[in-house]
Parts: structure tokens; C-alpha cells; sequence
């Protein structure tokens, strides 16, 4: 098994709350994964398949080429994880969950957590509970790179975040990662953030996953055209991916920018996405079957 | 593995156990106004071994810990043996702490054994419940199972029943059940000898974890956060 890819979800099946996973996706080594997706899409589902919080009904998960059951120890010391609500021990201070974490890795290293617990300004006799929602979420993250993980897997880890802070947080995410090649996948409604740092956008609705493409692809391939129905209606159906009704007609949302600009001409504007576009003409009101 | 997780015990949950002097304090207290007890003692200190056990399970499972748990690198089944360690340890101290009877009678073997079978029992029934369904759940399905078999042999419902660590009170209080599984594990060594019962009972307990951890290692594995 090829282990160029630093996560693989391979036909995933898993009944969960209406869910049912049933795609294959990759993330390969080095990149950061966006996934994206309505409330309840499935995102969440993911995360949890991949760090075995869920069991899956069917196939294989991979990480760096392991199975994520087979070999659940070898694969949870090389994934660092960053949870919405970030789980610690409340009235404990950070240096106790330091001991008692770094215990538990083989690979932990005391001087990482420390420079990191500096650099993201953390007092180690802070006790859990007095934190921010955003300093929980920077210990989190402190944890989850201080034992030489090569993968981050972060569930909406700046949602409630403002921001500022979320933005610093994602610059120092980039840094970090630019360093010392770890891949990301990383679940967020948030599309601007992905936008900023996302090397793929993988799209989960209703529990499957519609589209998984390289940011660029989708940024610079992707189109949003609106006009009115009855010229929306001569693009292919093959590009076309979602659409809904508005004021001035109708804005679709299509896979091929070009094909769209023949197919609509002067009668309509043929502009830039954004995943914000992706997500609501998609995901949101008038979907169309993908 | 086994080592990491109960150092996780001892750093992040022992400290806010606290609580438990109160109980340390009241009891020694009740011994020493009434040292007859001890055995009682054995049951009692088992109670409190099981369900401290289960209330780090709790407060893990309240501060969203368990999901975390369950992400590090360490395998559920040494989580769940954890558990089976803390719940004999806090018991066990909890025994001896409570010595405001003569020392030589603590030291009894019978007493000991006393404790071993009752913690044997108590945890074999709580922490399989707690592994699957959590706190809440599980401690009300390991409640109903109590109530219909453990309690009704009376093995920790002398502290309750007999009102033996109320100042005053004790195993002799007139109408009241003595307490099961000390009194069998009494009537074991009277019969067969200390050292065949010790045995017996060891076996018996030993079996009856061994299939209790099982069904709380299968519970955990199956458990979803």
C-alpha cells in the first residue's frame, strides 16, 4: 500500500445519525485538507471515523498506509488532534496535562510543548478551566504538535474564534506546517479560512462526498453565472452543479468557467467563486444533484 | 501502557478527589466508637472503591475528556483495566484507613478477603455497565442489577440496613441482615481453613473480574464518542 498519501478513506461506509459515508478520499502527504459542508453534512463523522471514535461498517481507513484499526496505536501516535470543543481536565493546570499527555505518546517531546506553550502565549500554572475558548483551542493545538505528529486533524477548530485571532491563528498554523511538512485536514463552515490556506476543498452534503479538487481548481476552474432561467437552462447539465432562484433570474453555480462563458455569452455575467458560492448554491436553497 | 494511564489518574483526577477525606475521616471515626464493624468495613470500603471508579469515568465523560481519552494512543483496554486498578486501590486505602479498630484485626486475613471478594463483586457489575453506556446510563443499569442480586445478598447493604457506620449503630443491630459475603467468606474459613478458602475465594474473584473486564474491554471498544 502506497503511503504518499498521509490520510485515505477508502469506500467508507458508516450508518450514523442518517449519515452514510460511502466515498473514497485522499489527502496527500504534506497538504492541508479543507472539508466543507453544511451543518450535519458528515464532516464531523469523518473525523471521528479516522480517529476511531466512530466504527466504521465497511472498507478501510488509511493512515500513512496503516489501517486506522489494525494498527490504532501506531496510527493515534502520528495523528494530533484539535476538537470544536477541545476536552481537558477543567480545574488541572497545563503543565499536569503535560506530564499526563506526554506520558502516553512515545515520541513526546517536553522542550516542543514548552516553546510551543511560549509562542502561543500559555501559562503552564494556568489552570484548564480559567482559559479563553481560543487559548484552549491554541492548547489543544500545542498538544497535538508536540509528539512529531504527522498529520493534524482539527474538527471546526476556529469556530467561535474572532477574527483577528482566528487569522493569526491560521497564519501560525501555515508556518508551522511550512516548517515541518505535516499534513492538515481541517473541517470548517468557515470557508474563508480554507481559502487562505487549503491546498484541497473536499465537499461533504448529506454524507457523501460530492467533490474532493485542489483549491486551485476549484477557485480558477469553477464559475458562478448568473441570468436569467431560460439561459441558465442551455448550460450543460453536466457542469452544472447547483443553482437558485434570485431577483434578477437565476445564479448557477458550474464546474467549467469556460464552457459556461460560450454557453451564456452576452447574455449573462460569468464570475469568480468563492466557497462561500460553492457552499450555498450547493448546499443551500434550489440544490441541484451534483 | 497500563503505567500512562493510571499516571493520568493520579495527576489529573486524584487531586480533585478530595471529598473522599470526609468519608476517610467519618469512618475512622465509626470504627473506633465501634470496632465490631470492621468486617462491614470490607463491604463498605468496596462500595467506595467501585463507585470512585466510576466517578472519574463521570467527570471524564461531564468535561468531554473521554473522547480525548480515546484519541491518544493507548489502547481502550488499558483504560478499562485502569479503572479495575483504581477502583481495588482507593478501596484498599480506604480499608486501611480506616483503623481506628485494634491494627491486629485489620490485618486479619479474613477481613482481607472479605474486601477482595466484595470489590471483586461490585466492580465486576459497575464498571462494565459504566464502560458501555457511561455515567448515567450505567450507573442506573448497574443500580437495578445491584438492587436485584448484590443487594439483596447484602453484600454493601449493611452500611445502609444496619446503620453500621452511624455512631451508635453496628452488624448486631437486632432485625437487621449481617452482611453476605463477609459473613460467607467467614463461614468459608470456618469450614475449610483459611487457606483453602483463601484460595476459593481468590479463584472465584479472580474468574469473575476476568469476565467482567472482558465485557468492559468489548463494551469500551464498541463505545462511540
Amino acid at each position: 500500500m502506497s503511503s504518499d498519501n498521509a490520510l485515505e478513506l477508502l469506500g467508507v461506509s458508516k450508518s450514523y445519525r442518517g449519515v452514510a459515508l460511502k466515498d473514497v478520499f485522499t489527502l496527500p502527504r504534506g497538504a492541508i485538507g479543507g472539508l466543507i459542508g453544511p451543518n450535519g453534512a458528515g464532516k464531523t463523522t469523518i473525523v471521528k471515523l479516522v480517529m476511531n471514535l466512530v466504527r466504521r461498517d465497511a472498507r478501510e481507513i488509511r493512515v500513512f498506509g496503516l489501517d486506522n484499526r489494525a494498527s490504532e496505536i501506531e496510527v493515534k501516535s502520528r495523528v494530533g488532534f484539535v476538537y470544536d470543543v477541545p476536552g481537558f481536565w477543567d480545574y488541572r493546570t497545563l503543565d499536569a496535562h503535560r506530564r499526563a499527555l506526554g506520558a502516553s505518546y512515545p515520541r513526546w517531546s517536553d522542550a516542543t510543548f514548552r516553546r510551543l506553550a511560549g509562542e502561543f502565549g500559555l501559562a503552564l500554572d494556568a489552570k484548564f478551566k480559567s482559559l479563553s475558548h481560543g487559548a484552549k483551542t491554541r492548547f489543544a493545538l500545542a498538544v497535538a504538535l508536540s509528539h512529531e505528529a504527522g498529520l493534524l486533524i482539527m474538527d471546526e477548530p476556529t469556530a467561535g474564534l474572532d477574527p483577528v485571532f482566528r487569522r493569526d491563528l491560521l497564519k501560525r498554523f501555515s508556518a508551522l506546517l511550512q516548517d515541518e511538512g505535516k499534513s492538515v485536514l481541517f473541517s470548517t463552515h468557515i470557508t474563508s479560512d480554507l481559502e487562505r490556506i487549503a491546498d484541497t476543498i473536499t465537499f461533504v452534503r448529506a454524507g457523501q462526498i460530492v467533490f474532493s479538487l485542489t483549491r486551485d481548481a476549484l477557485l480558477d476552474g469553477w464559475a458562478v453565472v448568473r441570468a436569467d432561467a431560460k439561459v441558465v437552462g442551455d448550460i450543460e447539465s453536466r457542469i452544472l452543479k447547483g443553482k437558485r432562484e434570485r431577483a434578477f433570474g437565476v445564479e448557477a453555480l458550474v464546474s467549467d468557467g469556460d464552457a459556461a462563458r460560450r454557453a451564456v455569452g452576452s447574455c449573462g455575467v460569468v464570475g469568480k467563486v468563492t466557497l462561500d458560492d460553492v457552499m450555498v448554491l450547493m448546499a443551500g436553497e434550489g440544490r441541484h444533484a451534483a | 501502557m497500563l503505567r500512562s494511564v493510571l499516571r493520568k489518574d493520579l495527576v489529573l483526577n486524584a487531586p480533585q478527589l478530595w471529598d473522599l477525606l470526609l468519608w476517610f475521616g467519618y469512618v475512622a471515626y465509626v470504627l473506633f466508637r465501634e470496632p465490631d464493624s470492621v468486617r462491614l468495613a470490607a463491604g463498605g470500603s468496596a462500595l467506595v472503591g467501585a463507585l470512585i471508579a466510576c466517578t472519574i469515568g463521570a467527570r471524564e465523560d461531564r468535561l468531554r475528556v473521554s473522547a480525548t481519552l480515546a484519541s491518544l494512543p493507548v489502547r481502550r483496554r488499558a483504560i478499562v483495566q485502569g479503572r479495575y486498578a483504581v477502583a481495588f486501590a482507593v478501596g484498599a486505602a480506604f480499608l486501611l484507613e480506616s483503623r481506628g479498630a485494634p491494627w491486629p484485626r485489620w490485618a486479619a486475613a479474613d477481613v482481607g478477603l472479605s474486601f477482595a471478594a466484595a470489590c471483586g463483586g461490585l466492580v465486576a457489575v459497575y464498571l462494565p455497565c459504566h464502560s458501555r453506556w457511561g455515567f448515567g446510563r450505567g450507573n442506573l443499569v448497574a443500580a437495578l442489577v445491584l438492587a436485584l442480586g448484590i443487594v439483596r445478598a447484602d453484600a454493601a447493604g449493611p452500611i445502609v440496613l444496619s446503620g453500621a457506620f452511624w455512631p451508635g449503630g453496628g452488624a448486631g443491630a437486632p432485625g437487621l441482615p449481617a452482611s453476605q459475603i463477609p459473613a460467607g467468606v467467614g463461614w468459608a474459613a470456618g469450614c475449610l481453613g483459611l487457606a483453602s478458602a483463601s484460595v476459593l475465594v481468590f479463584a472465584v474473584t479472580a474468574v469473575l473480574l476476568r469476565l467482567s473486564s472482558e465485557i468492559a474491554v468489548r463494551a469500551a471498544r464498541g463505545r462511540e464518542f
